[in-house]
């Protein structure tokens, strides 16, 4: 699956305005698509560790958007979007599983509090199950940020 | 907290209000942080921080104090990305960079990556911003910094900083050298780096910056700037280091740096028998006691553009006493980040204003 195709499948999934992804660049690497901007893109003078922020993973069966990039971009979302009030927000983020009924389709969504894109998360069958990478997860277990 | 005889010795001697230093550096410092407007828009993310009673800092309209000592590390705002806890001396050198939209930008010495998600916040996430540290360890918490804080624009290496110059040459726009050194100004915030100061460590340190300095100055365009600064109080690694990279490089010129609301200090015009360079003077010194910051020193350099590299080489010959406080046009601050609406979307396609 190309760049274009994450472009287009996330676009479609979560409503996002037509044009957003057409000022940024794709970065594929392995089962990793990142997203950039067009000049990090081209930049390949020397050898890089990563160039962008990882927007998405390719699976067999769909893309799995990422908790990072969509907290940039999540605010743009009109579909398959889910709203948490603040104590649901801060056990989300903890990596908690949410027992809610939402009126969004099975599979990820993009969780937000008071506006803000959280992160992304997994909804099937009135559970939520916290997507956000054990290393950003807040709390006891969670590392904070230097 | 003890300070080495030294330490002492060497700063009584050039600092006039030295009873007020050593108050400041012993004083706890006050915690700061940068809100985050790749995010969201200021005024919304102050509102979600209202209860901190945040005092904006004078000299950056991003910047702000906490009122009172607190743990932010848990906090939504934090996971979100929303704010950065950084010290407001350490917001300076992005200020003095100036970057501007679609530039391409060199962080020398990146990690954690204050500065560098600075500096994409002031560029809108647009251009480039090569982000390198030489250390792989740090480049961990650096890429931690970057997702945390929704930065697009910004492409990590892990290399020496000399191959910038070998490799690139006469390639960015602007370069900031935020230089490895003795860390004498965080004292306030970790008392550890007492314990590790020395004199030796201090020569050893400026040696490893005038190496540095040299090298990324290769890598700057014609017209480009590099600011240069440290954390550090040792004139060795800071006009000491400017005096030998100016003596070596007659093409480059300082710049008078303004940083309105922001108490400074001139550059030492010598140190023990050593006579410093004239375009040293419109470096900056950053002291605890004035801004009750941490201490810091910073220096904008110029490289000439092409048709001007003659007239400069003149000019550097015979520039006894024309330095100081001048600068040239470009140095007057234009911060790409107050003239920018949205930075993911271009105009018109955000939800709920559409046609």
């Amino acid at each position: 699956m190309t760049t274009k195709k994450v472009f287009l499948e996330l676009t479609r999934r979560f409503g996002f305005p037509e044009e957003m992804f057409d000022r940024w660049a794709g970065v594929e690497h392995a089962e990793d698509v990142f997203i950039a901007s067009p000049e990090a893109q081209e930049f390949d003078q020397l050898k890089v560790v990563r160039k962008g922020l990882r927007l998405a993973r390719i699976f067999a069966h769909g893309v799995k958007p990422t908790t990072n990039a969509m907290q940039v971009f999540g605010r743009y979302a009109i579909r398959n979007v889910l709203d948490l009030d603040s104590q649901q927000a801060h056990r989300f983020v903890q990596g908690e599983e949410l027992q809610l009924e939402a009126a969004v389709e099975p599979g990820f969504v993009i969780v937000r509090h008071d506006g803000f894109a959280v992160g992304v998360g997994l909804y099937k069958q009135g559970v939520l199950k916290s997507q956000i990478p054990h290393s950003r997860r807040t709390g006891a277990s969670g590392r904070r940020g230097a | 907290m003890r300070f080495p005889d030294k330490f002492v010795e060497r700063y009584q001697s050039f600092i006039p209000d030295f009873t007020e230093f050593m108050l400041a550096m012993t004083r706890p410092l006050r915690t700061c942080l940068r809100v985050n407007t790749l995010k969201a828009e200021l005024e919304r993310i102050l509102t979600r921080l209202a209860d901190l009673e945040l005092e904006p800092l004078p000299w950056y309209e991003h910047g702000f104090r906490l009122k009172y000592p607190l743990s932010l590390g848990n906090r939504l705002e934090h996971f979100l990305g929303l704010f950065y806890v950084q010290e407001a001396a350490s917001m300076l050198p992005p200020l003095a960079l100036a970057p501007q939209l679609h530039e391409r930008i060199l962080d020398v010495a990146a990690a954690p990556g204050s500065k560098t998600t600075q500096i994409a916040q002031m560029m809108r996430n647009t251009g480039l911003i090569v982000a390198n540290d030489n250390n792989r360890k740090r480049i961990r918490g650096l890429t931690g910094n970057i997702d945390r804080s929704g930065t697009l624009n910004v492409v990590v290496t892990c290399q020496p900083g000399q191959v910038f110059g070998k490799f690139l040459p006469d390639y960015f726009d602007r370069v900031l050298l935020d230089a490895p050194c003795s860390s004498e100004g965080t004292i306030r915030k970790s008392p550890a780096a007492l314990d590790l100061w020395s004199e030796s460590s201090i020569e050893r340190q400026a040696r490893t910056q005038i190496g540095l300095l040299v090298a990324v100055y290769r890598a700057l365009k014609p017209g480009g700037v590099l600011v240069y600064s440290t954390c550090t109080f040792a004139p060795e690694e800071n006009e000491g280091v400017l005096d030998y990279f100016f003596n070596r490089t007659p093409d480059a010129l300082s710049e008078a740096v303004a940083l309105p609301g922001l108490k400074t200090r001139p550059a030492l015009e010598s140190w023990r028998d050593q006579q410093f360079h004239l375009q040293v003077r419109n470096a900056l010194r950053i002291m605890p006691q004035d801004n009750d910051t941490e201490g810091f020193f910073l220096c904008r350099i110029r490289k000439p553009s092409e048709e001007k590299k003659g007239i400069s080489e003149v000019r550097s010959q015979k520039s006894e006493g024309r330095m100081r406080g001048k600068g040239i046009a470009g140095c007057k601050m234009q911060i790409a980040d107050r003239r920018m609406n949205d930075p993911i979307v271009p105009p018109n396609p955000i939800p709920g204003r559409r046609s």
